[in-house]
């Protein structure tokens, strides 16, 4: 998830929930249409490079019905690499890898995003320059320096176990160890968790002020304010953040690759479906079943996108 | 109205944008060909950046020799060569000419990536090589690679930290895998565990089939079966993690396995341990690290074993991709590689023994003393009575990938041994067939 593409996100969705919040008015002013069109201009780069992205697409799914080894013609071979993939025990391996992964790192994540932009809602003075210091992290954290750095530093005499030493601590294999190192790719992940910061903080200074004064004045504690007034009016926020954060931890492939040496990791404890997915086509040169296991994760992904959207009915409120 | 017209402009413009982006990029593909029959090659190989160095001065000499004729020299370091040859592949552009591990030659050739050079014989004297090594290579009686040079695997030893605890050279004529570990186990003791004794990856193929010979079986037999038993495999994890566990070894914990190390920086290089298993070729490399306090031993197992386990194996191959433009310099550019002795003057035995007898003999004059113990070595193992190598089929190389994978889990005791070995019939069988 590179930073300017969550931003356009951001704005489109913030025009775009504008729009649909608007849509049970009786009243339809020029307003909502402007509104509307706003949203579809940000959009349009989008719209314009998926044009490019179509005949991909198209072989790609083609593909996943073939097998097809990159340096031979294809050959057709109908549902054969879809019974394979939910006979194929690497792939429950890879499935359990990627989603304790993403249900741990995402909530951990966002909870840290949400507590740092509520310390710093306060009215920090320089709040600009720790703003910029939380959100460093999760532009430079997928990329390949740092994950060979943190490699280094979660190396077994690196310098996270002299740490520990000094305290005593034998600390354990990080890097090396089947059962640490995917904690270790987790704590890279929730290290960069600067991104939903900075849109949390967004939210939370579009919260007005007079309705923690009224609160207040009620006797409300700081507690139930946040339960009450903080939460619900940055719902949206909170949903937006939850939805590409999880759509980004379910797809995540370069901190596996660097980290493991592109193997998956000590004993496949790194094996994310993505990496899995770039063994068998790059590897293997099994590129029909690569295609179909891209698939079945478009297919996941957008199952739980789907989901996401339904409970948001629930818990999500929009200024209406 | 206004809204429509803004969007058409709006898209006017991106279309535009794109429309030109779209024609600059075309003009960043690489061409082979240049002007009036210009000939580029690519050639890859794994190096760092002194090996580099190394390529390229052999590389001039190449085109200096044919004027007209330019090599690119592309190298990544080891741990990503494989993938990034089969991304080059899969892209289709592959290099013109690469070195090749042998236990990944069969899943190229099974897919007709690779050229066949018996039919450049024009432009490469088979004549000269070792018959029976390029013999070795062929795959349906064509000659898709050819050995870079001759190598065994052998322990390397550092003689400066025995010195300094006192421990003597073991008899490696004579001992058995009982008193290397005694051996190794002595050397931790008397460092206070500063230095362990040594370090090996037991899912390493040559290893795991030295001492499968030496039970009297082969990991995969001549028709490309998976032929080892059961038993020998739980007998050498038995063996491995024994080692660890008794501290001959170092912490599994320690030993990071991912990550391409220099001499500088393996276990060896830095003194953690006292001897590691390497393939022969690279022990001058070695001993430069070391200031010279090195020498090279034999695998224990071989005396009084079924078999002598530790075999004289081609270091890598040369070969050229089927898609090639330009194969007649390909070919060339190997012939060069194999049988010029201009092409050795800068790199000596780093990719092994040379293959073309002559070049070989040429060579020994000019060999640093730590050349000349790996070319003995070789020479010693080459005048016994050992059976000659033999490929190994499409699906070793991802049978040993398997194989690394079920080594940690029993290294951090998420498997018994016998587990393992149950695991890696399984693994190995599916890669072959999934392969072949």
């Amino acid at each position: 998830m590179t930073a300017p593409a969550t931003v356009l996100g951001a704005v489109a969705a913030e025009a775009a929930t504008h729009k649909r919040a608007r849509r049970g008015t009786r009243v339809r002013n020029g307003s909502s249409t402007a509104d509307g069109a706003v949203a579809y201009l940000f959009l349009l780069p989008w719209m314009i490079g998926m044009l490019f992205t179509v005949i991909p697409f198209g072989s790609s799914l083609y593909l996943a019905f073939t097998d097809y080894n990159l340096l031979q013609p294809a050959k057709f071979i109908g549902l054969d690499n879809f019974v394979r993939l939910f006979q194929d025990p690497k792939i429950a391996t890879a499935a359990g890898v990627t989603l304790s992964y993403t249900f741990i790192a995402v909530p951990i994540s966002m909870a840290a995003a949400l507590a740092v932009a509520l310390l710093l809602n306060r009215g920090v003075r320089g709040l600009p320059i720790y703003r910029s210091i939380f959100y460093l992290p999760s532009l430079i954290g997928a990329s390949v320096a740092v994950v060979i750095l943190w490699r280094s530093i979660f190396g077994y005499d690196g310098i996270v176990n002299k740490a520990l030493a000094v305290f005593g601590i034998e600390g354990p294999g990080w890097v090396t160890d089947p059962d640490w190192a995917l904690v270790t790719l987790i704590t890279l992940s929730i290290w960069g968790f600067g991104g939903a910061m900075v849109i949390f903080l967004a939210g939370l200074r579009q919260v007005p002020r007079m309705y923690y004064e009224a609160a207040s004045v009620d006797g409300a504690t700081g507690w139930r304010q946040f339960r009450s007034i903080t939460l619900p009016l940055i719902s949206p926020v909170i949903f937006f953040n939850l939805v590409l954060g999880l759509i980004g931890a379910l797809q995540v492939f370069t901190q596996g690759y660097v980290f493991s040496g592109g193997t998956g990791g000590p004993a496949d404890s790194t094996l994310f479906y993505s990496l899995y997915l770039y063994q068998q086509g790059f590897q293997r040169f099994d590129m029909g079943y690569a295609s179909a296991m891209a698939w079945v994760m478009f297919v996941v992904i957008a199952l739980f996108t789907a989901l996401n959207f339904v409970a948001s009915k629930r818990w999500v409120f929009y200024d209406d | 109205m206004t809204t429509l017209s803004r969007i058409s402009r709006h898209t006017l413009k991106a279309g535009a944008i794109s429309a030109v982006a779209a024609l600059a990029l075309t003009g960043c593909s690489t061409g082979a060909a240049g002007e009036d029959g210009d000939v580029t090659l690519t050639l890859t190989a794994w190096a760092n950046a002194d090996e580099a160095k190394m390529y390229e001065k052999v590389l001039d000499v190449f085109e200096e020799q044919n004027p007209g004729v330019t090599v690119n020299f592309e190298y990544t370091d080891v741990g990503a060569y494989q993938d990034k040859l089969n991304t080059k592949f899969a892209a289709g552009s592959p290099a013109d000419v690469m070195f090749l591990v042998g236990q990944w030659l069969g899943e190229y050739t099974s897919r007709g990536a690779l050229l066949d050079l018996a039919d450049y014989a024009d432009d490469i004297d088979f004549d000269a090589m070792n018959q029976p090594l390029i013999e070795s290579q062929k795959i349906d009686g064509a000659t898709y690679a050819i050995p870079t040079g001759s190598t065994a695997i052998g322990l390397a030893v550092n003689t400066a930290v025995l010195d300094e605890y006192g421990i003597e050279l073991p008899d490696d004529k004579s001992w058995t895998w009982d008193e290397f570990g005694d051996w190794s186990r002595s050397v931790t003791e008397a460092s206070g565990g500063a230095t362990y004794g040594s370090l090996f990856d037991p899912a390493w193929l040559p290893l795991l089939s030295t001492y499968v010979r030496q039970q009297g079986e082969d990991v995969y037999d001549k028709s490309g079966e998976l032929s080892v038993k059961e038993s020998t495999l739980k007998d050498w994890f038995d063996l491995s993690m024994d080692l660890f566990d008794s501290k001959a070894f170092p912490p599994a914990e320690s030993v990071d396995q991912t990550g391409a190390f220099s001499p500088e920086e393996s276990p060896l290089g830095t003194k953690k341990v006292a001897s590691t298993v390497i393939p022969a070729n690279v022990f001058p490399t070695y001993s430069s690290v070391l200031d010279g306090n090195a020498t090279l031993l034999r695998l224990p197992g071989d005396a009084g074993a079924e078999r002598p386990g530790i075999a004289v194996t081609p270091t890598l191959v040369w070969s050229a991709a089927a898609a090639s433009k330009h194969p007649a310099e390909a070919a060339k550019l190997i012939d060069f590689l194999t049988n010029d002795p201009a092409s050795f003057a800068d790199r000596g035995t780093f990719l092994g023994v040379p293959i073309n007898s002559d070049v070989a003999e040429g060579l020994s004059a000019d060999l640093e003393p730590a050349e000349a113990e790996f070319v003995d070595y070789v020479a010693a193992l080459q005048d016994e009575d050992r059976d000659p190598y033999y490929l190994e089929p499409a699906g070793a190389g991802a049978a040993s990938q398997a194989l690394t994978s079920i080594v940690t889990e029993m290294e951090f005791k998420r498997k018994t041994t016998a587990d393992g070995a149950t695991a890696f019939i399984t693994e190995a069988t599916a890669a072959l067939n999934q392969a072949g």
